[in-house]
Formats: C-alpha cells, structure tokens, sequence
C-alpha cells in the first residue's frame, strides 16, 4: 500500500521533530494533505496505528487537513480552483498551468507531552 | 555508517536519543502544541538534492524510469544500450522487488549496472540510490539510467535526484493510463511510448492517450518507439545524446 511508506514517513519527521524538544511523548498531530497528492486520507488513517506501535507516537490522535488544489492559467494567468488534473482553465480552456497548491504532504503541527 | 545520510549499515531507522519509547506515564503531564510546518518527504528530497549536487558535480545526467510493470522498460534500456554505448557512457540502476534478472539483461549488453532489490518495497527512493552510486563507476559526461519498481503510483512521490523523469507507457495497456494514474504523468518531463510494433493489433488510440497525457502535463516531450522493430529509437537516442554533458 502507498500510504503505508508515507506514514512511516510521516512518523519519521515527527520523530525526529520529537528529539530536538525536551518533551518525549506525541500526543497529537495535525497533518496536511493536497487534494492532487495522490494520498488516500483513508488509507493513511488506517495505516497510522500500525506505524505508531511502540514509537513515541503511540495512541496519538491524528487530524488531516485536505488542502484545495489551486492553479494560475499559464496562458490567461486566471487563478482558478483545481481539485484534479483534469480541469482546465475555467476562462480560456487551456491545461497549462502552474500548480500553485494541492501537492502538500505536510506535518503542520503536533501536540507534545 | 553511510556517508550520505548517517544511516547505520542497511538500517536507516536508527536514532541516538535517549527516551524509551515504552515508556508509560502514569500521571497527567501537560502538554503543548509545536508548529512543525515540514514536508513529510523532506528527508527524502534532502537526500535526493544530494543525490542531485553528487551527479552535478561528476556531470553524469540521471534518468528515472516509471511505468507499470510490464511496459518494457528493461528492453527499452537493452536497446538503447546496444545503440549508445560506444558513443556515450552509460550505467544502469535497476531497482526490483526481487531478483536482478533486469541487472542481468543489462549487463549483457557491457553496460556497468547494479541492481537494486527493494525486498518488497514497492518504489525505489532517494536512500537506495545514493547507496547505489556506491557500486557503479559513474564516468564524466555519461548518462545514468534508474529503472524504478514497475509501479504508476508511489515512485512518483519520491524524488531520486534525477535531472529527468521518463514515464513508460506501452500500447498494450489501456490508452486511459496517464488519466488514471495522473500523479506519475505529472512528475515526468519526457513520456515514451514503446512496443509501437504491436499497435496495429491492439486498441490502443496513441492519440487519445496523447491527449489525456498532455492535459495532465502539457510540457511532456513525447517519444513513439519500438525496441524490437527500432521505430522510433533514433530520435530517441539523439535526444539522449544530447542530454549527456560534452
């Protein structure tokens, strides 16, 4: 499963996180997810634990935040919502774009005990 | 000790701090909220930015293959192997779940490869390839070919270091892939179709595929080829060509 790697991932960086504070227990974390990352949120919850057993992270509480995909029109430079690949641009038709938001795959923040 | 990231021999999940992970508490302690504000995957891309200064600085020009399993990717790269080898350096990373068959299609071509067996791991990642370059000899001026695990969906979250991504489509999967598998089609610079020989009889529409690859990632440069007929493998390799460092 995909999901799988990046929750190890995820538990990795809030670990090492967790070494440079005085605290040694994670109570919570807050996670952000693009809608055009490719990442089932589903999936990631069911995976999370599985890959917190017996870390630092055990039992704690995870909360994800899906971030909307948003893109500016490379052609009309119309800024215009995007929550798949497929959506031109709603003024002119064209696919190229920049991606200015969406692929997020981010620790935003967590609680600490 | 590895060099590149301090991992201790094959395991990398080791850390030096002190506290026990066991560790129960028995009473209420407080707690507080620290903002963290960091990519998942940076120690990834911190790994695959070191991968790229490393290439950088031998002026070797990486290529990371993705496709699904089956798109003859290995065949692909036999070929352009017996076209290019003579005129430009080459190396093979070949990344698998399991065995190096791959590595030894590769190798008799005389190309220098080294394969990499993820054990199940379903995409190769920054880590791997940097131990990796520790057993080839990349020279000056050569390109180097990672085949990832034939897999659309998690290599294309994971950055190798890689100046170019070449995602692998073959006509004898459905002409909807890059709309199914979008992420893989968006992270890739160059899209190459191969297997060209069998279109006539399969109901693959190059163009709808085309088309759906394209609005997925309008920049891909897209190249048509056959590794049996040769269809397609000039124009290939003098783009390849082009991109090793003279």
């Amino acid at each position: 499963m995909h999901e799988l790697s990046l929750a190890q991932a995820l538990i990795e960086t809030a670990e090492n996180t967790l070494k440079e504070l005085p605290e040694s227990r994670i109570v919570s974390m807050t996670i952000e997810v693009g809608q055009l990352a490719g990442i089932s949120i589903d999936a990631l919850e069911f995976c999370m634990p599985m890959v917190t057993k017996d870390t630092a992270a055990d039992g704690c509480t995870v909360t994800f935040e899906e971030i909307p995909g948003k893109a500016t029109c490379l052609e009309c430079s119309h800024p215009y919502p995007m929550d798949d690949f497929f959506i031109p641009c709603p003024a002119c038709g064209s696919s190229k774009r920049d991606i200015l938001q969406g692929k997020e795959f981010t620790l935003k923040h967590m609680e600490v005990a | 000790m590895c060099k590149t990231c301090g991992c201790g021999a094959d395991h990398h999940h080791d850390h030096d701090h002190d506290h026990d992970h066991h560790h129960h508490h028995d009473h209420e302690q407080e707690s507080r909220t620290v903002e963290v504000g960091k990519a998942v995957l940076s120690e990834n891309d911190r790994l695959a930015m070191e991968n790229r200064l490393f290439l950088d600085s031998k002026d070797v020009v990486g290529l990371n293959f993705l496709s699904s399993p089956g798109s003859g990717k290995t065949q692909l790269l036999v070929e352009t192997a017996n076209r290019i080898k003579d005129t430009v350096p080459m190396a093979v990373l070949e990344g698998d779940c399991q065995t190096d068959y791959d590595a030894q299609r590769i190798a008799k071509t005389g190309v220098p490869v080294h394969q990499i067996t993820t054990g199940g791991v379903c995409h190769l990642d920054a880590h791997m390839v940097a131990h990796g370059f520790e057993h080839i000899d990349l020279k000056p001026n050569s390109l180097l070919f990672i085949e990832n695990v034939g897999n659309l969906v998690c290599p294309a979250d994971f950055l190798l270091g890689e100046q170019e991504t070449v995602v692998v489509l073959s006509v004898t999967e459905g002409d909807d892939k890059p709309a199914k598998y979008p992420a893989a089609f968006n992270c890739a610079s160059v899209l190459v179709f191969t297997k060209l020989d069998l279109l006539p009889y399969v109901d693959f529409d190059i163009d709808r595929a085309i088309r759906f690859a394209l609005t997925v990632n309008p920049k891909l440069k897209i190249f048509r080829t056959s590794a049996k007929s040769g269809e397609g493998m000039d124009e290939w390799c003098e783009w390849l060509k082009k991109q090793a460092r003279a």
